[in-house]
């Protein structure tokens, strides 16, 4: 079935090439509420080509058609006493492979685990000249040709459609369990960094409302000790914990005040945006979620200069003022805008979405 | 047209060298361009020294300013610039081409900083790899991917290879370990790549774009890595085998058992016996050996190499040992580390191969090599990082006998096609230069080489940077598919034939 929708996608490009319109590509539309919603004269609904493609556990990956969703490729991991190799986003459980990839935010465990990126092998697109291109494979190492499917990562679906992926998978770790223990904000920093520098199983570390969690996996034994090394309490079912903060269900994402995604250098010290309402802290420090009604251009020059980058991550419906706050050069501009031009010379693939990576010319 | 993107070939007008060496010598010390043949043979080639030609010039500058006035200046003249490291790359990845000029990037070897508390390290391109985690030792810290040539090689040039190494199953390649970089585009301008001092950035991610990118798309002038704590302890186990499959099967086991060792080697008889001959290292002489190294707390290592012990006695490993310290560690990869310059020793010449091939694939791959060795006559000792299925076949010849060269030049292409068939790779980790530039049409259909061109002329209008390299153009692959017509079907059909 699936191969004949391949061809109903070429078949689609093709259409949008000749015709002379743009395509706006959707998955589950569970990251919609990032952006407006920007409909365009063709709609490419990626939802329905799913289903899992190739899974061979002792090759520690996974080929899934881009539809399918993470919660079905956890299942089926988990059957195998195997996992998502870091921790992705997943706003609902209809949140599917190729909408995380094409968002491409990593979750909590992106310091000691890698970035969603990093897992990537291989994938299958359709670029803006209606052609189908498989780049990387299925092994671990691949150096042939230039690396199109990480460059998919985060990428909005500007690129083109993604229409399968291979990623790496991991075993499951022997145990797995989360301390937490009372800091304030820059004990918690500093300590987060410090026990990051240390050869612990630690798999993530966040800190909220005076707290600051460490969750570790691995062998028993290693847990055990890291365990005894940082102190604190164990808390009660870590996993729904972890699984609130992916899910973005935890009561800190249920304010209806705008939130905002700050990424910072992981040892940067606390601090205050002038608005600020509510702070999270996680990636070990390289990631400060702030819910603050309003951002100031003295916020933006602060996060600038410490070498950061701030995103609105929330859309209100009807703002008319919302834009992405890119803080991209004009040089690096150029290149992201040579790069779309290179994969999509026509701007068919969710046009007004370019805005995140560079001003229209 | 110097570039065209629709096929990839390329055109270069000739240049007048007195010209430019005056030209270049207003911002370039004299003594930093190099252009009499004594000065110019060291940069002839790479590690793959079967290819040479000595180029035109070289520039050595010293600062990014230099660096940006040099690729401005090649900009407007419409000369090509091949950046170089150490020149220990394997694939003829720096080989000059006529009317290039060679740019050394070895006076850029300074660490720029050293953040403990945040784990990273600023360095400048030409620093070696080994002197990054030499430098953050003091706090525990290493820098995690480890080529063989780690001892030589730049971290400029692992970030243009995309380098790996033996740690890369559990620590990943140079594009997981690197955070930012600068880089200098085709028209000279100096950008950053990537989060730098963070863990992520907004916009396309252009930093696993410029990995492995073999100098073709920009000009690393700094790089800033991520430095990893260094494990409490490592210890590695030794296994020999009769059956090279048995071995295999281990590997699978291994991995299967839910263990991510931080390295497993294979080596077969023809390696082994060249290693142990060489370093003295204690393997039993067998069919194959495998080394699994685990790393963490003592605690750790033992439980999980009891796992490890038991599968290999199951896959009948007759002889297994396991290193009580350091010394007999270091002792146990100094065979496996030494593997390459082993094999130089048993003949006159050898060449070293890349592919990666899923893991399931072993056994078959590894019969299919040996039949091909019995036809070309070529002998072939196997080196190989077991756990990413990323072999080394090293095949022996001799360069001084007629027609050898090119009978190993085709057993070479015979197993990259054999890595491709089986959902493989021509290359792993050394790129594919001007080396494997052939065995790319086997890997990729027209469109998507096309692609890699559009993005190459998008971003280098003038095709200058490093161009004939790692992307071979749509004629070349027409051409050579004319010699390999596969069951009638005419490869890259859409191209007019002369």
């Amino acid at each position: 079935m699936s191969d004949d929708q391949t061809q109903k996608i070429l078949e689609l490009v093709s259409t949008a090439i000749s015709d002379n319109k743009t395509l706006s590509i959707h998955a589950s539309g569970s990251h919609d509420s990032i952006q407006p919603d920007f409909r365009e004269s063709i709609q490419l609904d990626l939802q329905t080509h799913s289903g899992i493609l190739d899974y061979q556990p002792t090759e520690l990956n996974i080929k899934a058609r881009a539809g399918t969703t993470i919660s079905e490729i956890k299942q089926t991991l988990s059957q195998h006493q195997q996992r998502l190799p870091t921790d992705f986003i997943a706003h609902s459980p209809s949140a599917t492979l190729g909408g995380a990839i094409a968002v491409g935010q990593s979750g909590s465990s992106r310091p000691f685990q890698g970035a969603i990126r990093d897992h990537i092998l291989g994938a299958s697109l359709i670029d803006g000249r209606a052609e189908l291109l498989h780049c990387g494979g299925q092994v671990m190492k691949n150096v042939a040709g230039y690396d199109v499917s990480r460059l998919l990562t985060g990428s909005l679906g500007t690129l083109g459609p993604i229409l399968d992926l291979t990623i790496k998978v991991l075993p499951v770790a022997e145990q797995f369990i989360t301390l937490s223990l009372e800091q304030s904000e820059d004990q918690a920093i500093q300590l987060m960094n410090r026990l990051a520098g240390r050869p612990l199983p630690i798999a993530a570390s966040l800190y909220y409302e005076n707290t600051l969690y460490i969750r570790l996996e691995g062998i028993a034994s290693g847990v055990q000790n890291a365990r005894e090394v940082i102190g604190g309490e164990s808390i009660q079912n870590p996993q729904v914990f972890w699984d609130s903060i992916q899910q973005q269900q935890h009561l800190f994402f249920q304010s209806t005040t705008p939130l905002w995604r700050v990424v910072t250098p992981t040892s940067q010290p606390a601090f205050k945006l002038q608005n600020q309402e509510d702070m999270m802290i996680d990636w070990c420090g390289g990631l400060r979620w702030i819910s603050a009604r309003q951002i100031t251009a003295q916020d933006i020059q602060f996060i600038q200069d410490i070498g950061g980058s701030i995103q609105p991550f929330r859309y209100v419906p009807g703002d008319l003022n919302w834009k992405p706050y890119r803080q991209i050069s004009a040089l690096s501009q150029d290149m992201q805008r040579k790069v779309k031009k290179a994969f999509d010379p026509q701007h068919l693939f969710n046009p007004r979405l370019s805005m995140f990576f560079f001003d229209a010319q | 047209m110097a570039f065209d993107p629709n096929t990839g070939e390329f055109e270069f007008i000739p240049w007048d060298k007195q010209q430019v060496l005056q030209d270049l010598k207003t911002f370039i010390p004299e003594d930093n361009l190099l252009h009499q043949v004594s000065q110019l043979t060291p940069y002839e080639c790479d590690g793959l020294s079967a290819y040479r030609k000595i180029p035109k010039m070289v520039a050595l500058p010293e600062t990014i300013e230099q660096c940006q006035q040099l690729v401005r200046y090649c900009h407007r003249h419409a000369i090509p610039v091949i950046a170089r490291g150490a020149g220990t790359g394997l694939a003829g990845g720096v080989l000059p081409i006529e009317q290039a000029i060679v740019m050394s990037l070895a006076k850029f070897n300074k660490i720029l900083k050293i953040d403990p508390l945040q784990r990273i390290a600023v360095v400048e391109p030409g620093v070696r790899n080994l002197a990054i985690s030499e430098a953050a030792v003091t706090h525990d810290l290493y820098y995690a991917p480890d080529p063989s040539s780690q001892i030589a090689c730049t971290i400029g040039g692992n970030v243009a290879e995309n380098s790996g190494g033996v740690h890369s199953l559990k620590y990943g390649l140079t594009v997981n370990n690197v955070l930012g970089l600068k880089i200098i585009n085709s028209e000279g301008d100096l950008l950053q790549i990537g989060g730098g001092l963070c863990l992520d950035s907004p916009g396309y991610d252009l930093l696993a774009l410029m990995h492995g990118s073999e100098g073709l798309l920009g000009i690393i002038v700094e790089v800033t890595v991520h430095l990893t704590p260094k494990p409490e302890e490592a210890q590695v186990l030794l296994a020999a085998f009769n059956d090279i499959t048995d071995a295999g099967k281990a590997v699978r086991d291994i991995i299967s058992s839910g263990i991510i060792p931080a390295g497993l080697e294979m080596m077969d008889r023809l390696a082994i016996q060249a290693a142990e001959d060489f370093v003295h290292a204690d393997y039993p002489i067998s069919e194959a050996l495998l080394l699994c190294e685990l790393d963490g707390t003592l605690a750790e290592i033992e439980q999980q190499m009891q796992q490890v012990n038991d599968i290999v006695k199951q896959c009948n490993a007759h002889h297994i040992k396991l290193s009580q310290n350091e010394a007999e560690r270091a002792l146990f990869w100094a065979g496996r580390k030494a593997a390459f310059p082993a094999v130089g020793r048993i003949s006159p010449d050898y060449y070293c191969m890349d592919g990666t091939i899923p893991r399931k694939a072993l056994p078959e791959v590894l019969g299919k090599i040996s039949e091909y060795s019995k036809h070309y006559g070529l002998r072939v000792a196997n080196v190989f990082h077991a756990g990413d299925g990323n072999l080394h076949p090293l095949i022996l010849y001799d360069a001084n006998k007629s027609g050898d060269l090119q009978k190993t030049e085709q057993f070479g292409a015979d197993i990259l096609r054999l890595c491709v068939d089986k959902g493989g790779t021509i290359t792993g980790e050394h790129g594919v230069g001007v080396e494997k530039i052939d065995s790319m049409c086997h890997q990729f259909k027209s469109a998507e080489l096309q692609l890699f061109h559009h993005i190459k002329a998008t971003l280098d209008d003038q095709g200058i940077l490093n161009p004939g390299k790692a992307i071979p153009s749509l004629h070349r692959c027409a051409e050579l598919g004319a010699m390999h017509v596969h069951n009638g079907e005419l490869p890259h059909p859409e191209l007019p034939r002369f």
